[in-house]
């Protein structure tokens, strides 16, 4: 299960917050958890490279793309590789949108389709599109090319 | 030079103001980053004067000024006079990087004089800049309301004369707006260096206390508000409404582009537009928005009314541009063509741009605008200019900010110079040109692709491009459109530092905007922002009460009316958020079962996942055969739809998705990666119990072809498992699927490497020669550039050296350059990994580097990095000496409880195991608890420090560590030092005459606990005189064991502080063995029906142990001492109308069975609830009594028991059959009453059966061998038996297990993998209170006949008999 996909800027101010299977008491949890793990290992990181960390059984990969931080939380078959497998799809899917790495108001205006990209790509947890093509037209209502 | 510095500047100075401000209020750092900016633009200007004057306007300027320009600055706080200071230059033109101001001038310059008259302070005779205020109250008239001019959002207006006979406007601010004297100077002084013929100007200020007013000149006559709507207003002509707005658009241009800093208005509208007689616009009220609290402004423009003239960008981000300017700008011309107020809030009428918008558009594409134009002027106008006007409204109030004109192509446009098409540059074809097909930024991206590409092109010099826009100005709209972007460029990144769209956004408002959703006219670009909003909210974590919740639902299902493809795309989405209940479910099932019929694929898609999102399973019935449907749909959007959506519904209507298993198969087949792979989860989850189908599942799959890495994991994942079950029934023999699982090692994914890596290595009973492939492609990723590779090659091979250490020793090499990995996740596990690996050679080494790298890691992986150190230490004894000082040093590093408590944890084990260790240890221990904050790990170091300290050669040595914590801490950890003291001088005599002396100081503690004890030690040692007690007696007091679980003594304390008693508390009335709860408690509580009154105070939930229970029943309370109480043992299948289950209480010469009966029906009430037992199967045992149940009432259990008496100490067994006897009764389920006539009936029950596991205590020891040698052979009992064909060996050792029940030790209850021969340790207490110990040896010979040789020891000659006899009998 692919328990969280958070997404914040860089000063830790979340902007997307989508959690699967997650209790709510634990959400906080997470949340300032995953916000502490970008403050510490994500200065100076690059562009999409990823980093990653586990916390017992579950696994958690994140990265920069401009001025947003995005984290991926996983566990069982969603371990690292399932991770950054995802977390690419997305990253391709916000610079698509965007047209670059984001600046947090470019991020903010395009929220809405962003929005509809992880929709496409996660649905409760679950892997479901991973073109980032595909994943374009989807979002504006078109059939894939590969139909 | 000085237009490259300032540019510098701006882009540095903006940095700052970049940083993410929309969660804070910043607008005090807002200001202070402008008078920065400001500053330094003055000195720029002032360097800069020699350019200025030589240049173009220069000249003009000074034609215009004679030199004598320049604005009185006032004086900053501390300086002596304003008059003083000498004057600087305005502004320098703008740098060319805002080369709208060339064109600007290149446009306007022929016509007119674009550039600031006098100053007015100047030209209207002023001679200073601040005021006091009496001078204003002198020249207001003491501020009297016939002087009053008006009241607007900032304050009121007074006119005014001055003693030198010039007219003033003195606009007083309303007071709170918060800011500090420097601020307003600073603002003020932007303000009053702006001076524009169509700009009011600024002559001066006045600061008292907090009052603040500006000084305006004096405007003559009224505001253009005035002669549109006022009463008995003068019909204005055309021409004078053109020049009014050419005149008010050049005063906005100059704001806009040709001041620095450049100025928004933000409160354009007709009442801010003043005139004089000649209908000369003069711009009122620019600057003023930072001079108030920004908020407070625009409310209360708001609640003024002027609401018509906000852009709509205004309404969803909150922010006002230069954009939001224009497009008020453009409702003053729509009032200035119409004569029609902005709204009317008199009506109900649609407003101004609402009404016009239409015909604007119908002008755009060739209609007339008659319509449009105000009655009053009837046909008295140059149609050419008025159609001028309109084109310019109409770009104006565009939708989308991007997309509307500047300031200054208005101007170009009002004055004919320029094509109307001037208007839409930048503006795609095929968009509509008014108002776009779309609105905000979100769908801007053409725009964009635009931007990118002219960027591309660009010329890099900004002097170069702008000049090249200054002579573009000709050419073509098509030059022009190319040209403009990098205009926008610049202007963007100010939007951008600026303002987050979703800055101050507010739950009630988005919820009052999703009102919009219930337009009869939807507007689908506004909706599509709305539902943008309500995401953000969500995904900030917002929640919305089930009436907001239901409101936005309600209203977002109105919104599958709109054919907008974008809008239902984000519909889907918001319905999805929402998850509605299951009766609102029902309002958007017809619209959604609709769009999954749909032509197009793409609804079916989505309606799909929406339906199984929100769906249940009545529904779920009625759309199953579209699903099933949708499973094999040629578009593999729709495919994996239905499939995602089987799996989680998989979870919830399983019987309904098993169905399914048909298609999905079909599924599998797809020509799509992802439709394969989504089917193939779904199929596996669907079969997961069906082994064989499983298993041709997977033998298909690994012949043909699987499309996307994802899958081909998630069928390297079945096949392990059909691997994992096919070794388990097949022990020797080749392993199927390993040469698919060692071809996979090679596929170009590397997760699909991972994956069959991960298989190899789980493999039970891996051999060498299967794992080496695997781990040489592991080690391979070790050295991988790629942190997230590195992490998971290193996790497997971690793993793999807790079963395999030597395995990964080749891999060390690369691990060890691991242990500087930037990650601190993969440094850690190398670390463990290698101390797993290493040999004991390398252990010095490797501490010198890990301590190197404790320094900087989290206290997790510090926490697991000692945990690994202990293991290897255990290891490699003597080596203790190097790891423990490494545990030594670090315990006194900085770290959390946890990491200390590990650290602590770790010494204390190792003192155990290694006896060279100790003293060293403890001393250790000694140093850490002198300065440690920990209370609960220094009581615990503490009673170590007891057992341990007195057996070393030099005991006194701990005696100061120990007494200054009498001395320093706090009550509980002093309390423990006390006792350790008494503990060192019950062990060391010679110690004891100072013990005493310390243990007297603290009977003046001021702590109860520790004075209590003091005296209790003292006399029990005999400090006070007279030995009390004798040594075994004290010792056995200090040093013996609780002997009970904690918890029973624990309860057993609380029932007894409920029940005040005469009688002290009886610490033998306290159980001893651990028991399993109840039945009843497991129950949940609160299900009882109230109906059915007071039900009688059963014991089972509250009671405390059996014991207490058994010796209150009279009839038992003979019985003696309770041996054993066995764990429940369920006599009635699950679900039926009673549940029964039995207790067996082992005495020495009885045996008691506690029925717990549950009556689970509620129409009945069962009374006088009893047991029959038949026990003709068990000959040894005779029944002595029985205690019946009065009343069992729905729901509310108890008990009912039947006692038997045996042999004394023999391990008498027998079957007993059961049947439940009752008397049951009717009962009403409304009253709860029950009949007065009850019927005898019964109820089988199971049988029950008592067996030799009944006599024996599952006691474990912890250390077998060392119980095994001190028990001695004289009562040691060996024989061989054979067990017969067994299924395996693990399950021979498990029946014998359970046969003796006895406690396993040392883990050997767990036979491994593949293995021959096992032996197994068990310990145990027999009847009578004898402990007994059993070496258990199998072997398993080919046709799986298990050997058995049974060795037991005890503390009685009979015991081990009784223990073989056991075996034997089984």
């Amino acid at each position: 299960m692919l328990l969280a996909v958070l997404i914040a800027n860089s000063e830790g101010n979340i902007l997307v917050e989508r959690f699967n299977g997650v209790p709510a008491e634990e959400r906080l949890h997470w949340r300032s958890f995953l916000v502490k793990l970008g403050a510490e290992n994500l200065r100076g990181v690059k562009n999409e490279e990823l980093l990653v960390a586990c916390h017992k059984s579950v696994y958690v990969v994140y990265t920069v793309l401009g001025d947003v931080s995005i984290f991926l939380v996983g566990k069982d078959e969603y371990d690292e590789l399932a991770l950054s497998e995802a977390i690419f799809v997305i990253n391709s899917a916000i610079r698509d949108v965007c047209g670059k790495p984001p600046t947090e108001r470019l991020f903010l205006d395009k929220y809405g389709k962003i929005c509809l990209c992880l929709d496409e790509i996660v649905w409760k947890g679950l892997l479901e599109n991973t073109d980032k093509d595909r994943i374009k037209r989807l979002i504006r209502m078109r059939p894939p090319t590969d139909v | 030079m000085i237009v490259f510095f300032v540019s510098c500047c701006r882009k540095k100075k903006r940095k700052p103001h970049d940083q993410m401000n929309y969660y804070r209020d910043n607008s005090h750092g807002h200001k202070s980053i402008e008078l920065q900016w400001f500053l330094l633009l003055t000195k720029v200007s002032t360097a800069g004067s020699e350019y200025y004057n030589s240049g173009q306007h220069g000249q003009r300027w000074n034609a215009a000024t004679s030199g004598e320009h320049a604005v009185k600055i006032p004086p900053p706080p501390g300086s002596v006079s304003s008059e003083q200071w000498p004057a600087i230059a305005p502004p320098p033109p703008p740098p060319m990087m805002s080369s709208s101001e060339m064109s600007s001038t290149g446009f306007s310059g022929p016509h007119q004089a674009p550039l600031p008259p006098p100053h007015p302070a100047l030209a209207l005779g002023f001679n200073k800049s601040t005021f006091t205020y009496e001078e204003l109250a002198a020249a207001t008239g003491g501020f009297a309301k016939g002087n009053l001019l008006g009241q607007g959002g900032f304050g009121y207006v007074h006119k005014g004369v001055l003693p030198n006979g010039k007219e003033i406007a003195v606009k007083s601010l309303k007071s709170g707006s918060g800011q500090g004297e420097r601020e307003f100077q600073a603002e003020v002084d932007i303000i009053s260096r702006v001076h524009h013929r169509h700009l009011v100007s600024l002559v001066g200020y006045c600061m008292a206390d907090t009052q603040r007013m500006l000084v305006y000149e004096f405007v003559p006559n009224n505001s253009l508000e005035y002669h549109l709507h006022g009463k008995d207003h003068p019909n204005m002509d055309f021409q004078a409404r053109l020049k009014i707005a050419l005149g008010s658009a050049k005063g906005f241009a100059y704001l806009h582009e040709d001041c620095h800093p450049r100025i928004i208005h933000r409160d354009i509208k007709a009442a801010n537009i003043l005139l004089d007689y000649n209908y000369e616009a003069k711009v009122a009220d620019f600057g003023l928005a930072k001079l108030s609290n920004d908020t407070n402004t625009h409310v209360s423009t708001r609640i003024m009314g002027t609401f018509g003239y906000l852009a709509p960008e205004y309404a969803s981000s909150g922010k006002l541009t230069d954009k939001s300017d224009v497009y008020s700008y453009g409702i003053v011309l729509l009032e200035l063509i119409t004569g029609r107020r902005p709204v009317d809030i008199s009506s109900d009428e649609d407003s101004l741009v609402d009404w016009a918008r239409p015909i604007l558009m119908r002008v755009t594409e060739g209609g007339s605008y008659e319509e449009l134009v105000d009655p009053c002027l009837g046909n008295d106008y140059n149609p050419q200019e008025m159609l001028r006007m309109v084109a310019c409204a109409a770009a104006c109030i565009r939708h989308s900010a991007r997309r509307r004109p500047k300031m200054s192509q208005i101007v170009r446009a009002l004055e004919g110079d320029v094509s109307l098409e001037d208007l839409n540059e930048g503006v795609k074809p095929g968009h509509s040109a008014i108002f776009g097909s779309s609105g905000s930024s979100e769908y801007d991206s053409s725009y964009h692709s635009d931007v990118k590409r002219f960027r591309k092109g660009a010329m890099s010099s900004q002097e170069f491009t702008s000049s090249e826009h200054g002579v573009t100005d000709l050419r073509s709209p098509v030059d022009l459109s190319m040209a403009q972007p990098l205009v926008k460029k610049d202007d963007d990144r100010d939007d951008e530092a600026e303002y987050s769209p979703f800055l101050g956004i507010e739950k009630g408002a988005v919820l009052q905007e999703a009102r919009v959703f219930n337009d009869p006219q939807l507007d689908p670009r506004r909706c599509s922002q709305v539902i943008t909003k309500l995401l953000y909210l969500l995904n900030q974590g917002e929640t919305f009460t089930k009436v907001e919740a239901t409101e936005v639902f309600f209203a977002t299902t109105k919104l599958f009316q709109s054919r907008d493809i974008g809008l239902r795309r984000m519909v889907y989405l918001m319905i999805k958020e929402l998850s509605p209940s299951a009766d609102e479910v029902i309002i958007v099932t017809s619209s959604l079962m609709k769009d999954m019929n749909s032509k197009t694929d793409m609804y079916r898609a989505n309606a799909i996942r929406v339906l199984c999102r929100i769906t249940d399973g009545t529904l779920l019935t009625q759309i199953e055969r579209y699903l099933k449907q949708a499973i094999v749909d040629k578009n593999p959007v729709v495919a994996s739809a239905a499939l995602v959506s089987g799996i989680h519904l998989l979870q919830t209507n399983p019987e309904i998705v098993k169905r399914w298993s048909n298609e999905v198969t079909e599924a599998v087949q797809s020509r799509s990666a992802l439709v394969q792979f989504h089917a193939l989860a779904l199929l596996h989850q669907i079969r997961q119990n069906d082994r064989l189908a499983v298993s041709k599942l997977v033998s298909s799959l690994t012949k043909g072809t699987v499309r996307s890495p994802l899958a081909q994991c998630l069928l390297i994942r079945y096949t392990s498992q059909v691997i994992r079950e096919s070794m388990m029934n097949n022990q020797a023999g080749d392993r199927p699927f390993y040469e698919f699982l060692e071809n996979c090692l090679r596929h170009k994914a590397d997760m699909v490497i991972f994956e069959a890596a991960r298989a190899i290595t789980e493999f039970s009973g891996v051999t060498t020669r299967e794992l080496t492939p695997a781990i040489t492609v592991l080690q391979l990723f070790l050295s991988s550039s790629k942190p997230v590779l590195r992490f998971a090659a290193v996790r497997i091979l971690n793993k793999v050296a807790m079963t395999h250490p030597m395995a990964v020793t080749n891999c060390n090499i690369d691990m060890e350059s691991l242990i500087s990995d930037q990650n601190r996740s993969i440094a850690t596990l190398a670390i463990t990994t290698l101390l797993k690996t290493g040999n004991e050679s390398s252990v010095d080494r490797l501490m010198k580097q890990i301590t190197n790298f404790m320094s900087d890691i989290a206290d997790e992986f510090k926490i697991v990095v000692v945990e690994a150190i202990r293991s290897l230490c255990l290891k490699f004894p003597l080596k203790y000496r190097s790891l423990m000082n490494f545990l030594s040093n670090i315990l006194r590093e900085e770290g959390g409880f946890d990491y200390k408590k590990a650290i602590v944890d770790s010494i204390v084990i190792l003192i155990r195991d290694i006896p060279d260790a100790k003293e060293s240890g403890l001393l250790h221990l000694c140093e850490f608890i002198e300065d440690c904050e920990f209370t609960y790990l220094s009581t615990q170091i503490l009673h170590f420090l007891g057992i341990e300290g007195p057996k070393t050669s030099d005991p006194s040595k701990y005696i100061r560590y120990i007494y200054n914590r009498v001395i320093l801490e706090n009550a509980t950890v002093r309390a423990s030092a006390v006792s350790t003291l008494a503990k060192f001088g019950c062990i060391v005599d010679s110690l004891k005459p100072r013990i005493f002396v310390l243990l007297r100081r603290c009977l003046f503690d001021s702590d109860d606990e520790v004075r209590d004890r003091a005296t209790l030690y003292l006399n029990m040692l005999g400090g006070e005189g007279g030995v009390v007690e004798t040594d075994q007696d004290v010792k056995d007091f200090l040093f013996g064991s609780l002997d009970m679980p904690l918890v029973n003594l624990e309860t057993s304390l609380k029932n007894y502080v409920q029940e005040p008693s005469e009688e002290p508390f009886d610490i033998d009335s306290v159980p001893k063995e651990v028991k399993s709860q109840p039945l009843a408690e497991k129950k949940a509580p609160g299900k009882k029906p109230t109906g059915l009154g007071a039900a009688p105070a059963g014991p089972t939930s509250t009671i405390d142990t059996y014991e207490k229970m058994l010796s209150s029943i009279p009839e038992f309370s003979s019985f003696g001492k309770l041996f054993k109480s066995s764990p429940p043992v369920e006599l009635t299948e699950a679900e039926t109308e009673y549940a029964v289950n039995v207790v067996k209480h082992i005495f020495d010469r009885h045996v008691v069975f506690q029925y717990n009966c549950t009556n689970t029906v509620p129409e009945q009430l069962l009374e006088n609830v009893s047991v029959i037992v038949d026990a003709s199967e068990a000959e040894e045992f005779s029944e002595v009594s029985t205690k019946s149940l009065r009343s069992l009432p729905y729901d509310s259990p108890g008990q009912t028991f039947v006692a038997f008496e045996k042999p004394d100490g023999i391990p008498a067994v027998g079957k007993f059959s059961n049947t439940l006897k009752f008397v049951v009764k009717e009962v009403d389920p409304t009253t709860g009453d029950a009949e007065d006539d009850g019927v005898d009936d019964e109820y089988k029950l199971e049988d029950l059966e008592v067996v030799a596991a009944d006599y024996v205590l599952k006691v474990g020891v912890s250390n077998f061998r060392n119980a095994w040698e001190s028990m001695g052979p004289d009562y040691e009992r060996v024989d061989e038996y054979g067990l017969g064909a067994r299924e395996s060996l693990a399950e021979a050792v498990n029946t014998v297990i359970g046969l003796l029940g006895m406690q396993p030790c040392e883990g050997t209850e767990v036979v491994p993998p593949n293995s021959r021969s096992h032996t197994c340790l068990l310990s145990g207490v027999y009847m009578g209170n004898l402990k007994v110990l059993v070496r258990l040896s199998f072997g398993i010979d080919g046709p799986k006949e298990v050997a058995m040789k049974l060795a037991v020891r005890s503390e009685d000659e009979s015991v081990s008999d009784a223990i073989h006899e056991i075996v034997a009998s089984g």
